[in-house]
């Protein structure tokens, strides 16, 4: 079957889906990493998960150690979880770091703003300089980053556009709800192991094409005729639905809902990937963003955190909200592995998509191929 | 018993305990213990690297102005 990319940039009414390719192929997946993960800004978790001064999470990006850590000003800040001496790992399990970091190899200590403050016996026993070791070019390597509705984007290259810049269509979309989000908790928050490369589920995720059939609890209040494809070419995709049903403890009581939305917001509600991998939703009385790692080519950890208008919410009311969404995230889990093994049908071209109902999906795939495209043009100049 | 084996087998407890607090004043005690520049510092820097590592601003100050009076950081 052909591997030409073209196939997918093409209209939607013609174009081909990815080929097998970008779902077997351990080359291509290397390609993948480059330039929509490493060249662009995928999300890496989220900043509730360092919420006191010190806390410190190493994180496997894609096989690259990191280390997120909340400094001593707040702000939370990204950096390659290496050492500068002998590339040790630094910090190997989720911790506060009361002081320096410190590598457990020969004791080079670090702030938490990553700067190196002592190079013990570097010049020898009890003699901590070295006319040759410059404290101030050996910091810990900073990885760009910025915090988007609590989502830690990170942008590995550091020389993509700014964040700001590329989602200013999104954040402007979704402007209301620039409010205080308050995540739940250890109540509010899931991870799902899922056996399918990591574009998969935002494909499943993105189309609302799948939801009478995956999802007939959803289509009982929230039909298919209620919803809406959002397409927004090399940015994002999505769907939205007119018929947002709000979620209701046992006695009938509601979560309270974000301030001063517009009436678009009363029954209206979003989910939209911002590519590469992170899985957002908007609605009126709570929010929620699950991030994506890809951990090989064909596994992917689905981390989902759920987020509040306000920090007084009912523990019960939201740790049923959370088994709600977990349940229809679970119910996907068949339709993305089942895609994955399909995928080694050597028969498959890629798919024929819906002219009508797979724009969502096109529009992620014509994203990929197109930033892939871009990197062959580079590599090959 | 010789006062260097007796910290020496205090510091090989605390070490294998992590009981970095006391690791900084076993340290910083050892380095009482010797007379030549280079030992004292080396026993200074080991002190002051646990002092940074827990967040004792008070030693870790301390030590570095020892550190610095000797020319060894």
């Amino acid at each position: 079957m052909s591997n030409d990319l073209t196939l997918v940039t093409k209209p939607l009414e013609a174009a081909n889906g990815l080929p097998n390719s970008h779902y077997t192929d351990q080359s291509v997946y290397e390609l993948e990493k480059r330039a929509l993960f490493f060249e662009g800004w995928p999300g890496l978790c989220v900043a509730s998960e360092v919420p006191k001064i010190g806390d410190a999470i190493p994180m496997s990006f894609m096989g690259m150690p990191l280390l997120v850590i909340r400094g001593k000003q707040g702000e939370v800040q990204v950096f390659q979880n290496i050492c500068r001496h002998r590339g040790m790992i630094l910090v190997k399990e989720k911790k506060n770091i009361e002081g320096a970091i410190r590598c457990p190899y020969h004791s080079w200590c670090y702030s938490t703003e990553g700067n190196l403050l002592v190079t013990p016996h570097v010049g020898g026993p009890g003699m901590n300089t070295h006319p040759n070791i410059d404290k101030n070019t050996l910091g810990l390597i900073k990885v760009r980053s910025c915090v988007w509705r609590d989502v830690i984007f990170i942008n590995i290259s550091g020389d993509a556009e700014p964040f700001e810049n590329i989602h200013k269509n999104l954040m402007t979309r979704w402007e209301e709800f620039e409010q205080p989000l308050f995540h739940g908790g250890e109540d509010s928050k899931f991870l799902l192991d899922v056996k399918c490369n990591w574009k998969l589920a935002v494909e499943n995720y993105c189309e609302s094409y799948h939801l009478p059939w995956i999802h007939p609890g959803l289509n009982t209040y929230s039909k298919l005729e209620d919803h809406y494809n959002i397409n927004e070419p090399n940015l994002y995709s999505g769907q939205g639905s007119l018929l947002y049903r709000q979620f209701l403890g046992n006695n009938g009581a509601a979560f309270p809902n974000f301030a001063d939305l517009s009436d678009k917001w009363t029954d209206g509600a979003e989910y939209i990937t911002v590519y590469p991998n992170v899985l957002l939703a908007v609605q009126k009385d709570h929010v929620y963003a699950t991030i994506l790692n890809s951990t090989s080519i064909n596994t992917t950890e689905e981390h989902m955190h759920i987020y509040y208008a306000s920090s007084d919410t009912d523990p019960k009311m939201r740790e049923d909200n959370c088994m709600q969404w977990e349940g229809i995230f679970i119910e996907d889990i068949f339709v993305v592995e089942g895609m994955q093994t399909g995928r080694q049908c050597s028969g498959f071209d890629g798919g024929r998509f819906s002219p009508t109902m797979d724009g969502p999906t096109h529009c992620f795939h014509a994203w990929v191929a197109n930033k892939l495209l871009n990197l062959n043009h580079t590599l090959s100049a | 018993m010789n006062k260097k084996i007796k910290i020496d087998q205090l510091i090989i407890e605390a070490h294998s305990k992590n009981d970095r607090e006391n690791l900084i004043k076993l340290y910083f005690e050892a380095s009482k213990l010797f007379s030549k520049i280079e030992e004292i510092s080396f026993f200074l820097t080991q002190a002051y690297v646990f002092s940074l590592d827990v967040g004792d601003d008070i030693e870790s100050k301390k030590l570095f102005y020892m550190l610095k009076q000797h020319s060894r950081i």
